[in-house]
């Protein structure tokens, strides 16, 4: 048999539970709109029960602890889906910048120039000793190579912003990873004294989701409720209160661009540029050092083949002042021509060791292929790699070698070490440098004959030029136009399958968040439904304990 | 399913957005009247397009030398024809000086008419197009027939200028001067006929007369030949003409098959797009207002 005063600590103990778990409702009700938040709920339990006659009677309510309502497995499916989204966000606004810098629907783009320019070769043809015609064919020319150059331009500036990106993105990295190493220490601090850090929680999860969109990364909780952090497969950047900076480091031999880097200690140096598999700033990395990459080779190789051949044809024809041998553009692809390291024709890796000498001049520009290679050696050997078709050829080093391939000429002397390697490409940055070699004031030049005198009605030459148009001049399959199709439609098939990865991303990733919001959001029905039960039951326990002062007030009548 | 209220504006917001984003796109197509607007709209139709746009372009300039290279050859006709005609009276006057009625005064006085035709031959042979001597082949800056009536332009078999009128396929649209009225080295040279006809007529000399007659009937078979030849050509740019007269309509619908919209689709997609968004719009008005809230006192 209890006393009266159970009653007094049963309704005190009901009042007090049902404030705490009206107070977490306002709590949930003021963060319905907080991002990442997790609803939370009393947890309720029965009072130790009390041994009496005739039984155990039962000692009220307690609020044993507050919970956040929360799904683990949901959450890494949530920064899986977040890296992915991330990369493919950044990968499809710089896919349909470069798709827009080729494919001009107005008619002003390269295509179009490029047909003007050979049309104003046969209207040359028409009437060779025409001044109209020969200054035509110089703006047309101009116009041509200007286009050219700035389409160019724009693919280098594409590739330079997703550079700066990649450091502005190591820097969020570092800054976000040393914001959850302090809410590590935080959520210990709480949870040693049997506490739910609940807010601390999805704070954390938060910075966590706000990383995954910048990286691919790998967590996992100790123990004693701290994550440790690994980014970019193998650079731990957390561990409990502790977190590690990456750092960004030029690359020589990528043209000084950016590789983001990871020491662990002062006596090593991870590059963690090709461990990165995802995240925005696997966007960055892809979009300038292939998409942009691989654009900018084409344009070269066709600014290259262009130059090239329309300069063979010109150099054979004579022009109204009797001169021959003149190239139309510069570059000019001449015999004797050398491959120059300042313009990045011939490029040596930064970590060779050898002293030699590498020559390499243009020997047939008939034959010039306007592939990458790359020159390797290794023991006495030297090997050459043609990177388009991966063919190669060894051939066996003695001080000096020198041998031909596809129209180039090669010669090496001095020493050599065991690696050294040097990328030969004879079109390398020809896009950027393209230019018209025949002044405004010399159209006399321009070869639209083949003979250097009765030449005012020859226009054999100019003809000539003029069906290089149709010839199949690129790996011969291709006309210029052609090849300019093909590159619109590489371009375009690679921009259309990432807006359809990125549209299936987004949906995935707003269906994993919309079932984050069943598990964890806030329902104001459900909080306001749940505060009118709360209040009844605090009104009950109150009433309880005014029912307890009247058993006293009537116990107390008695003894009056 | 447990509903909260961000889940429930999140799917009405999403919902909402692809909406938008599709009208979006149906309008931008139906403002540029293109269904192609960057290569990823249909990477295979956007490089057909280029191709399209070359052919064209190439196709107009085909029609441009087509009728650059027959204006030359009609000039060229036109001096050979007025040619022919002048070579036909010094027939005739050939064929009267012959007979032996006339007195040496007559053949002397006929011989007048034709040294006036025979430098209306040359200034013909020597006439220009577009400022250029139509018949000096390549020499186009120099009479090709100098006073003493020799051919001075570029000589046999040479002196041939070609246009491209389709891919790989020239023709030549003009004359030079020795395949029409012949030089000392070609053919038969027709300033010389005309002249030895004079000779031969100033002295009185009708055996030379007949010599002189037979020359200018093989001249006059030339000039027929070299008609002949403008002829065939020019009809051959007239079929080439055609052709791109045809070929331009075909490009020009392949290219719209490929780029344009179907308008007539696209508003109708738009209207239903509309609709729709109309009624998320109205659904999330209604749902996203109410809340338990209303039915609390």
């Amino acid at each position: 048999m209890g006393s009266i005063y159970d009653i007094f600590n049963i309704g005190k103990h009901g009042m007090m539970a049902q404030q705490k778990a009206i107070q977490v409702t306002a709590h949930n009700l003021a963060n319905v709109n907080t991002k990442g938040y997790s609803r939370q709920e009393v947890i309720f339990e029965e009072g130790m029960p009390l041994n009496s006659g005739p039984g155990q009677s039962g000692t009220g309510v307690n609020a044993v602890a507050i919970q956040r309502k929360y799904d683990s497995f949901l959450e890494g499916q949530l920064t899986d889906s977040r890296e992915t989204l991330g990369n493919l966000d950044v990968q499809k606004n710089a896919v349909s910048k470069i798709e827009d810098l080729f494919y001009d629907s107005s008619g002003t783009g390269i295509n179009e120039l490029l047909s003007q320019f050979f049309n104003s070769m046969h209207d040359l043809s028409a009437n060779p000793a025409g001044t109209a015609e020969r200054s035509s064919i110089i703006f047309r020319a101009d116009a041509l190579s200007d286009t050219i150059n700035s389409v160019y331009s724009s693919l280098e500036q594409v590739q330079k912003d997703m550079n700066s990106q990649v450091r502005q993105a190591v820097t969020d990295i570092n800054n976000i990873a040393s914001q959850i190493a302090s809410i590590n220490v935080e959520i210990n601090r709480a949870e040693v004294n049997g506490q739910n850090a609940n807010d601390f929680r999805d704070m954390r999860g938060r910075l966590l989701n706000e990383l995954a969109e910048k990286i691919d990364i790998q967590y996992f909780e100790d123990n004693s409720g701290q994550i440790t952090v690994i980014a970019g497969g193998m650079a731990t950047i957390v561990e409990k209160g502790n977190s590690w900076a990456l750092d960004t480091k030029s690359d020589p031999d990528n043209y000084g661009y950016y590789d983001v880097v990871y020491s662990p200690d002062s006596n090593n140096l991870l590059n963690l540029t090709d461990s990165i598999s995802n995240g925005r700033i696997k966007g960055f990395l892809t979009i300038r050092d292939s998409e942009t990459g691989d654009a900018m080779d084409e344009l070269d190789r066709l600014a290259a083949s262009i130059a090239s051949e329309v300069n063979q044809a010109h150099r054979a024809g004579y022009g109204l002042d009797g001169s021959t041998g003149t190239s139309l553009f510069s570059p000019s692809f001449e015999v004797g021509d050398v491959l120059s390291q300042d313009v990045g024709s011939i490029r040596a890796l930064s970590t060779n060791t050898g002293t030699g000498n590498l020559t390499i001049t243009i020997d047939d520009p008939s034959a010039l292929k306007y592939n990458n290679y790359d020159l390797t050696f290794s023991g006495g050997n030297y090997t050459l790699v043609n990177k388009s078709t991966n063919a190669s050829s060894t051939g066996v080093y003695s001080d000096p070698s020198s041998f031909t391939f596809e129209g180039l000429s090669v010669t090496i002397s001095g020493s050599f070490a065991t690696g050294d390697k040097y990328s030969i490409s004879a079109h390398k940055n020809t896009a950027k440098d393209i230019r018209v070699a025949i002044g405004t004031s010399e159209t006399d030049k321009i070869a639209a004959a083949t003979a250097a005198t009765d030449n005012r009605g020859d226009n054999r030459n100019s003809l000539a030029i003029a069906q290089l148009q149709d010839e199949l001049t690129i790996d011969g399959n291709s006309s210029f136009g052609s090849y300019y199709g093909s590159i619109v439609g590489r371009i375009g098939v690679k921009a259309q399958s990432i807006n359809n990865q990125y549209a299936a991303q987004e949906f995935s990733s707003e269906q994993l968040s919309n079932m984050r919001e069943s598990v964890s959001g806030v329902s104001i029905d459900e909080e306001m439904a749940n505060l009118m039960k709360y209040q009844h039951a605090y009104e009950a326990s109150a009433r309880l304990l005014s029912i307890g002062d009247e058993l006293m007030q009537t116990l107390l009548d008695i003894l009056r | 399913m447990r509903v909260s209220n961000n889940l429930l504006s999140n799917t009405v917001m999403g919902n909402m957005q692809r909406n938008l984003e599709k009208l979006f796109e149906l309008q931008n197509s139906a403002s540029s009247g293109k269904k192609i607007n960057k290569p990823s709209d249909d990477p295979a139709g956007a490089a057909k397009l280029i191709n399209y746009n070359s052919a064209i372009s190439k196709a107009e300039q085909y029609q441009r030398n087509i009728g650059n290279g027959a204006a030359f050859l009609n000039a060229t006709e036109t001096a050979v024809s007025s040619t022919q005609d002048i070579l036909m009276r010094a027939k005739e006057l050939a064929l009267y000086a012959r007979s032996e009625t006339n007195s040496a005064a007559d053949r002397n006085f006929m011989a007048k008419e034709v040294e006036q035709l025979y430098q209306q031959v040359r200034q013909i042979a020597n006439s220009k197009y577009d400022n250029r001597y139509i018949f000096a082949g390549l020499s186009t800056d120099v009479a090709p027939y100098n006073d003493a009536g020799s051919y001075t332009g570029t000589a046999s078999p040479y002196g041939y200028f070609d246009l491209e009128i389709d891919a790989g396929n020239t023709i030549s649209i003009n004359m030079p001067g020795y395949a029409v009225y012949g030089s000392a080295t070609d053919g038969t040279d027709i300033l010389a006929a005309l002249s030895d006809l004079k000779t031969a007529m100033e002295s009185n000399d009708s055996v030379a007369i007949e010599g002189a007659m037979t020359e200018l009937d093989d001249g006059m078979d030339q000039v027929n030949n070299a008609l002949a030849n403008i002829g065939a050509r020019l009809n051959r740019l007239e079929n080439a003409k055609n052709h791109f007269d045809k070929l331009q309509l075909d490009l020009a619908k392949y290219k719209s098959d490929t780029e344009d919209a179907d308008i007539t689709n696209i508003l109708s997609q738009l209207a239903l797009q509309q609709t729709m968004l109309e009624v998320s719009r109205a659904t999330a008005a209604k749902v996203l207002q109410q809340s338990i809230l209303d039915f609390m006192q």
